[in-house]
């Protein structure tokens, strides 16, 4: 893996995805220590609980993105990492980013509309994950007879 | 039984007893006898509650899953192979079926509180909180919520031991360590046990709590006494409302036909037939979501359709399958509350004790119920007619043959009264087909035949059914309720005087103009966020002059919601919205906004005020409307309505302020001995207001003689202070000095009549 190639794209999604997230969680923080009512009050229960599944998801995706990176060369891909990489990327941008405008806009109990885009998200890290796993309980292939190894 | 049955049972009890065992040996295991608190803080005593029992819902079927699972993935591991794998699935079924077995059966409802109500539906509030976050979150806090609560250490406010003793009943009360509360009614105080009743519900959590003793056949009896939760003391029951002394148990009802209406969901009475047993049931207890919204079981099946939902979030138009008060016509968004805050009689009442309540929230009133709104009697003053609920004319045949068509303006105790003058002598109205022969008499305005309602209650019922009125009948104890102008004085029935303010009749006004249930700023009146100042006149007055209220610092409800409604030992705010007059207060009894707080000044000078600010013709007055404050005269010779709400009055603020506060001890002295134990304890409570009683006690339950002594103490204190009004028309002479004589006089002269006002 050098520094062009895809997988190190994924070191930089992941460590930018756990900065968003950490700073996302201070910033929930904030609002907990300065006790603001659009976030702590009764009625905003969902757009609380919408936020923090936000936080929680981007910095579970941002470690995965770093697990990925480091794992990807080691499995037995049937054509290559790119496309489990791409669903990896939509759910980080899909899952949190409808958990976040969920909340945003809330009607009583349900979120706002925007957290549409979280289940498709969900299905993109589903899919990611499957793809990963079947890449990892593959048999790695028969070495080239005729490379020569080290 | 046949064998499996047999067998079925064995096995089953087999189960309750491992469970047993389990349980027991979970809490040896879990802790030594002592709490997590009394391990943390040793040598502390802290108040201990009943062990709950072990939450059905921690076996769930996912944890008996997962419980099989889990065993079968561990044999996995160990056991490869296909040997393996069948091993692993009759591991993982065998545990499942063991973790169902001893999964403990759900805590059984308790024997003693109503069953489930008859009436389909409702789905609980707990079905509400997912959806609808900040409208549980502010039920809950609410006071409707804790109407009425299962009686358990969580609920019961009151210290629940020792023994009480009043008008003949004694009861030693008992908290038992597992948690219940049993009154035991003895023979005689310090006597034996006659009966054990446990109590099993409570109505009220703030102001004051009642106690509701599971009887025999399903009825629910109350306590006798009241705990005052401010307080923290017992007093019995009948001294905890506006009531003489004498009436006894008056306020005495069963919960299951007439609380389970308004203090629970979907309250039924079960009552049987011939009225001894009742199978009472409610959705909940307590006023919950569907009392004001109508059952949701519905709204709650259609609204799991994520589509439906969001199409109602973005406006796709009502949600046809609930009713939102803030959403209905003024009518029927009033009924949600007046259903249960009004005077009213109600037509479908056999029904109703047999079922349910018919009402649901969007619909209005008269299917189920119909408001009692009095009409004025002609010539007594202070005192209203049961008008007439359906046709009013009546027929008059005179002695000689002749007849006459008339309109009843309505019947009390002593008679029917018609709208106009008919001519006198003997003879017989026929009303609605029932024959009434007597002797007309004439009066001012009008006619009335004079008959001893008050004493023939079928003669009562009958003129009731001609009159219109299906169902249940108003009662004189009804009456009672109101002012002379039928204006409601009783607190909690807030519609009968929205029916009578022309906010309401001419425009809009709601409930919901003013309070709000979701946000209020407060959870004792329930005021929307702002209504507690002008705001709530302005949204619609706008355009009222500056110089319209004369006054430099009164709201608007100080004189068109003056403090005329009583309960909870206090007065409140009336509801019926109009202007002061001298009138209301000359011919009705009714106290005035002027003279509640200008205490120190007669009605002849409210007469002359408004007169000249708002032009109002000034009523004929009394040589006693004229030399002595009308407060003075409400609070010595007024009834009993009059006497509490003037003794409440000399403790408000902005009275105080305008009147002046220490001269009023010897007159409130001289109710510290009234009849009504309502009124002595709203005189006690404003004595101790005033300047120089700051650790002056009294107890309004006490023996005469005792009330009597800190009588004389009050009168002592208040020679000390300087009275800051003196003169004839508030019946202080000087410092320490007050004309006796003329207080005495006026008490003797009070109006005796005996009220009840029902709360």
């Amino acid at each position: 893996m050098n520094g062009h190639s895809p997988l190190r794209t994924h070191l930089a999604w992941g460590w930018v995805t756990l900065a968003v997230s950490v700073f996302a969680g201070l910033a929930l923080e904030v609002l907990h220590g300065l006790k603001l009512g659009f976030y702590l009050d009764a009625d905003n229960e969902t757009r609380r609980l919408l936020w923090r599944l936000a936080h929680a998801h981007g910095g579970l995706l941002g470690l995965l993105h770093l697990a990925f990176a480091l794992t990807a060369p080691a499995l037995a891909w049937r054509a290559g990492p790119a496309r489990a990489g791409r669903l990896l990327k939509a759910a980080t941008v899909l899952l949190p980013g409808g958990f976040l405008l969920g909340g945003a806009w809330t009607h009583g109990g349900d979120p706002g509309v925007g957290v549409a885009l979280a289940p498709l998200g969900g299905l993109a890290f589903v899919a990611a994950v499957v793809t990963t796993a079947v890449a990892a309980t593959r048999r790695a292939p028969a070495a080239d007879p005729g490379q020569r190894s080290n | 039984m046949s064998d499996a049955g047999l067998a079925h049972g064995t096995g089953a009890r087999q189960a309750r007893d491992a469970r047993g065992v389990l349980h027991d040996a979970c809490r040896a295991w879990h802790d030594d006898g002592r709490t997590r608190r009394e391990r943390a803080w040793p040598g502390r005593e802290f108040a201990r509650r009943p062990l709950r029992p072990y939450p059905a819902a921690v076996l769930s079927a996912l944890e008996i899953a997962g419980v099989g699972m889990a065993v079968a993935a561990a044999v996995r591991v160990f056991a490869p192979g296909r040997a393996g794998l069948a091993a692993a699935l009759a591991a993982g079924v065998a545990a499942a079926g063991a973790a169902h077995l001893l999964r403990p059966a759900p805590p059984a409802p308790d024997p003693d509180l109503p069953g489930p109500s008859p009436r389909a539906g409702y789905a609980g509030s707990d079905a509400c909180r997912a959806c609808h976050p900040k409208e549980h979150a502010t039920w809950y806090a609410s006071y409707h919520r804790t109407m009425t609560q299962a009686a358990t250490p969580d609920t019961v406010r009151a210290r629940f031991d020792g023994e009480l003793s009043d008008r003949g009943l004694t009861f030693r009360l008992e908290t038992t360590a597992d948690g219940r509360f049993l009154a035991h009614l003895l023979d005689r105080p310090g006597g034996e046990v006659r009966r054990t009743l446990r109590t099993v519900m409570t109505t009220g959590s703030h102001h004051l709590q009642n106690y509701w003793l599971a009887e025999d056949d399903g009825w629910y009896a109350p306590l006798p006494f009241t705990w005052h939760i401010r307080d923290g003391r017992w007093v019995p029951t009948p001294d905890s409302f506006l009531q003489p002394d004498t009436a006894g148990t008056t306020p005495f009802v069963t919960w299951n036909d007439g609380c389970v209406y308004c203090h629970a969901v979907g309250g039924a009475g079960g009552v049987s037939d011939d009225g001894r047993r009742a199978a009472t049931g409610v959705a909940e207890l307590g006023i919950a979501c569907e009392a004001c919204h109508g059952p949701g079981a519905a709204h709650v099946a259609a609204n799991r359709n994520p589509v439906r939902r969001y199409g109602l979030h973005l406006g796709a138009g009502e949600d046809p399958t609930t009713a939102h008060p803030g959403r209905l016509d003024a009518t029927r968004a009033s009924a949600v509350c007046g259903r249960c805050h009004g005077i009213f009689l109600r037509t479908d009442y056999a029904r109703l004790n047999r079922e349910s309540d018919a009402f649901t929230a969007g619909d209005t009133l008269d299917p189920t119920r119909r408001l009692l709104l009095p009409a004025p009697h002609p010539f007594r003053a202070g005192r209203v007619l049961v008008p007439p609920a359906g046709d009013p004319r009546a027929r008059v045949t005179l002695a000689d043959g002749s007849a006459v068509d008339a309109v009843v303006r309505g019947f009390d105790e002593e008679g029917v009264y018609f709208d106009r003058v008919l001519p006198g002598g003997r003879g017989s109205v026929d009303i609605g087909g029932l024959r009434l022969p007597g002797t007309l008499s004439t009066h001012a305005g009008g006619s009335h035949l004079p008959l001893a309602l008050g004493d023939n209650p079928g003669l009562w019922q009958s003129l009731a059914d001609a009159l219109g009125w299906r169902g249940q009948t108003p009662s004189a104890y009804d009456l009672g309720g109101f002012w002379g102008d039928g204006t409601v004085r009783s607190t909690g029935r807030e519609a009968n005087g929205l029916a009578r303010s022309a906010c309401a009749t001419r425009g809009d006004m709601t409930c919901g103009s003013c309070h709000a249930m979701h946000g209020a700023a407060a959870p004792a009146d329930l005021l929307a966020p702002g209504m507690d100042g002008d705001r709530a006149c302005t949204q619609c007055h706008a355009d009222v002059p500056a110089d319209h209220a004369r006054h430099a610092a009164v709201a608007c409800a100080d004189c068109h919601m003056p403090h005329t409604t009583f309960g909870l030992l206090g007065a409140i705010r009336a509801h019926r919205v109009d202007s002061p007059t001298a009138e209301m207060s000359t011919r009705h009894g009714r106290p005035n906004a002027c003279n509640l707080c200008h205490l120190d000044r007669t009605l002849a000078w409210t007469a002359e005020w408004l007169e000249r600010w708002y032009r109002q013709p000034p009523p004929a007055l009394s040589e006693a409307d004229r030399t002595v404050s009308a407060a003075v005269r409400w609070l010595l010779e007024g009834d009993g309505a009059q006497r509490a709400i003037a003794a409440w009055a000399f403790r408000y603020g902005p009275a105080r302020r305008a009147s002046g506060e220490a001269w009023a001890a010897p007159l409130l002295a001289a109710l510290l001995d009234d009849d009504y134990a309502a009124v002595r304890a709203v005189a006690g409570e404003t004595l101790r207001a005033l300047p120089g009683f700051a650790d002056w006690t009294f107890d309004y339950v006490a023996p005469p003689e005792t009330r009597r002594a800190a009588a004389a103490d009050a009168r002592r204190r208040w020679a000390t202070v300087t009275p800051d009004r003196t003169g004839p028309a508030v019946l202080v002479l000087g410092p320490g000095r007050a004309d006796d004589a003329a207080i005495e006089r006026m008490r003797a002269g009070r109006d005796v009549r005996p009220i009840v006002v029902s709360e």
